[in-house]
C-alpha cells in the first residue's frame, strides 16, 4: 500500500513536471512571438550650457512594443567613430537623471526623462567650449530573461548610443579656412574629383553644409552644380577633407567655386580654375 | 544475453535518491553529459528594427553549435552614417575571485567566471557560412568601427559591424568588385540587407569548459551619426 502511494505521488510529480515543461514550453513560445519597441527622441542632443548652473534637458522614450518594457539610461563615453581621433573632453560624469534608475513602460506608454547636467566647480578656469558625452539607452532584459542560476542563457540587451555636445556659454566661437581646393581627374576615367580640405579654427564643431558650382571660366554660365555632402562634426582644431565627384564636363576652361555654410551667419567660399584637355586630363 | 540483477526495492529507492543528489552537485565535463541550455533575449527596435529570438539549445559536446536563427525585421531610417554593431560586455565578471585571467573574457561566462564559451555569429551581409567571433567590448585590442580610406585595407577594426550605412567607408562603397568607380559602386556605402533576414548565433564549447551556469549579455547596438 505504501508502495502504491508513493509510486502514485511519483507519477503525480511526473505529470506535475511535464506539465510545466509544457507551461515552460508554451511560455517560450510566447514570449518568442512578441516583438518589442522603443523609440527614443531625440536623436541627439546638442545643448549650449552655463558654466556655472545646472541646465535641464529632456528625452522621450516610448514603448511601442506590445509587452511591458524597462529601460535604463546612462550616461558613457562619447563612442562615435570620426576619421580624426581628436576630440573634446568628456562630459561623461556631469549627467543625472530625473527619475533615476530603471523605467518600466507598458505597451504605449512614454516617459520624459530630465537630463541634469551639472559642470564640475573647475569648469569655470577651463578654457575650454565644448565637452561631449554619449547617452546610452538600453532595454532591460524582462523579469523572465534575467539570468538563470542553471543553465546557460544570452541575454541579448538592444542598446542605443545617443551623442551628446554641450557648449559653453559665451565661449562658442565658429571659425574655419578651407586650407585647400583642389580640382583633379578621378581615378578611374570620365569623372571630375574636387577635394575641399576644411579646417576648424574655432572652439565647438562644425557640420558644413555646401554646395560647388562649376563654370565656363569665361562666359560665368553654370555648367553643373553639386552639393557638398552631409559632413559629420568637425572638432576644434580638427581637418576634414570633403571629396565631390561629378562627370568630366566637355573640354574647356572652367572655375569651380564652393560654398560652405558652417552655420551661425557664417559662410566661407574659394574658387579654382581648371582646365579640361581633349584626352581627359586636367590642369 | 546480458543478465541484469535486481536489488531489492528499499535499496532501489536509495539508489534513486543518491543517484538524484549525485546528478545536482557534481559539474562533470560537457562530453561525458547532455546538458540543456537555454538562450532566450529580445532586442528591441529604436525606431526600427525589431528582433524575436528566444532561443533554446543543448551543448551535448564541445565544438560549435548553431542556434535557431533570430529573425530581424523592420528600418532604421536615421540619418547616416550609423552602425548596428554586436559585443558582449563581460566586466563584471572580473571582479570573482579566480575569474577569467584571459584578456579576452568574450562568449557565455560560466557563473563562477573560471570558464568561458565563445559565441560566434553569422549576418547574411558577411556571406553564406562565414562566423564571426563576437568580442567584448572591453577586451584589450577592441578596435571600435570606423570607416575604410582604401577598399584594399580590409576592415581595421575588430567591432563586429552587422549592418550600417557610410558613405565614407570605401570598402562599402566600392561594391562587391572592390574597386571604386566602377558602374557597381554602391554611393551610400549602403550595407543593410532587405528584412526579414536571419541572424545566427552559435556558441563554440571548448573541451575543456565544464557544465553549470553560464551567463552574458549580448549588446545589440545601434551607433547613429554623430
Amino acid at each position: 500500500m505504501k508502495q502504491l502511494s508513493l509510486r502514485a505521488k511519483r507519477s503525480n510529480l511526473v505529470l506535475k513536471a511535464r506539465l510545466l515543461q509544457a507551461l515552460c514550453a508554451f511560455a517560450m513560445t510566447i514570449a518568442s512571438s512578441v516583438a518589442f519597441a522603443v523609440d527614443v527622441d531625440p536623436l541627439r542632443l546638442e545643448l549650449t550650457i552655463p558654466a556655472d548652473q545646472p541646465s535641464r534637458s529632456t528625452l522621450t522614450i516610448t514603448n511601442s512594443g506590445a509587452k511591458t518594457v524597462n529601460v535604463n539610461v546612462r550616461p558613457a563615453p562619447y563612442r562615435f567613430w570620426q576619421t580624426d581621433s581628436t576630440r573634446p573632453p568628456s562630459a561623461e560624469t556631469w549627467f543625472t537623471f530625473e527619475p533615476s534608475g530603471a523605467l518600466t513602460l507598458a505597451p504605449g506608454a512614454s516617459q520624459k526623462i530630465t537630463c541634469i547636467v551639472t559642470p564640475p566647480p573647475t569648469l569655470q578656469k577651463d578654457a575650454h567650449a565644448e565637452y561631449v558625452a554619449a547617452l546610452l539607452i538600453d532595454e532591460l532584459p524582462a523579469e523572465e530573461e534575467q539570468p538563470s542560476e542553471k543553465g546557460a542563457q544570452i541575454t541579448v540587451v538592444p542598446r542605443f548610443a545617443l551623442p551628446v555636445y554641450l557648449q559653453i556659454q559665451g565661449r562658442q566661437q565658429v571659425l574655419a579656412e578651407i586650407s585647400r581646393f583642389e580640382i583633379h581627374a578621378a581615378a578611374s576615367g570620365g569623372l571630375l574629383r574636387a577635394d575641399i580640405e576644411l579646417q576648424n579654427k574655432g572652439t565647438i564643431h562644425l557640420r558644413p553644409l555646401g554646395t560647388i558650382l562649376f563654370f565656363h571660366q569665361t562666359s560665368d554660365v553654370v555648367v553643373r552644380a553639386s552639393p557638398v555632402g552631409k559632413a559629420l562634426p568637425i572638432f576644434p582644431a580638427t581637418g576634414l577633407q570633403i571629396p565631390v565627384v561629378v562627370p568630366m564636363p566637355s573640354p574647356g576652361h572652367y572655375k569651380a567655386v564652393v560654398t560652405l555654410n558652417l552655420g551661425q551667419n557664417k559662410i566661407l567660399q574659394k574658387e579654382a580654375a581648371f582646365e579640361v584637355l581633349q584626352d581627359g586630363t586636367v590642369h | 544475453m546480458a543478465i541484469r540483477t535486481r536489488s531489492p526495492r528499499p535499496l532501489r529507492g536509495l539508489a534513486m535518491i543518491l543517484l538524484f543528489l549525485f546528478l545536482f552537485s557534481y559539474r562533470p565535463v560537457f562530453a561525458s553529459v547532455k546538458q540543456e541550455v537555454y538562450v532566450t533575449g529580445t532586442v528591441g527596435s529604436f525606431g526600427g528594427y525589431t528582433f524575436t529570438p528566444a532561443v533554446k539549445f543543448a551543448i551535448t559536446e564541445p565544438g560549435g553549435k548553431e542556434l535557431e536563427p533570430i529573425m530581424v525585421n523592420g528600418l532604421y531610417n536615421g540619418e547616416y552614417p550609423w552602425i548596428m554593431r554586436i559585443y558582449t560586455d563581460n566586466l563584471r565578471f572580473g571582479g570573482i575571485a579566480g575569474a577569467i585571467q584571459r584578456p579576452t573574457p568574450d562568449g557565455l561566462v560560466s557563473e563562477d567566471g573560471r570558464f568561458s564559451i565563445p559565441i560566434e555569429v553569422n549576418c547574411p551581409n558577411f556571406g553564406v557560412g562565414v562566423w564571426r567571433r563576437v568580442p567584448d567590448i572591453n577586451e584589450p585590442n577592441y578596435t571600435p568601427y570606423h570607416p575604410v580610406a582604401d577598399p584594399k585595407e580590409g576592415a581595421p577594426y575588430s567591432d563586429v559591424v552587422l549592418l550600417g550605412i557610410d558613405p565614407r567607408n570605401a570598402a562599402w562603397v566600392a561594391g562587391p568588385d572592390g574597386v571604386l568607380s566602377t558602374e557597381d559602386d554602391n554611393p551610400l556605402g549602403d550595407s543593410t540587407i532587405p528584412t526579414p533576414f536571419e541572424l545566427l548565433l552559435r556558441v563554440n564549447a571548448p573541451p575543456t569548459a565544464v557544465q553549470g551556469s553560464y551567463n552574458t549579455y549580448l549588446y545589440i547596438e545601434i551607433v547613429p551619426a554623430p
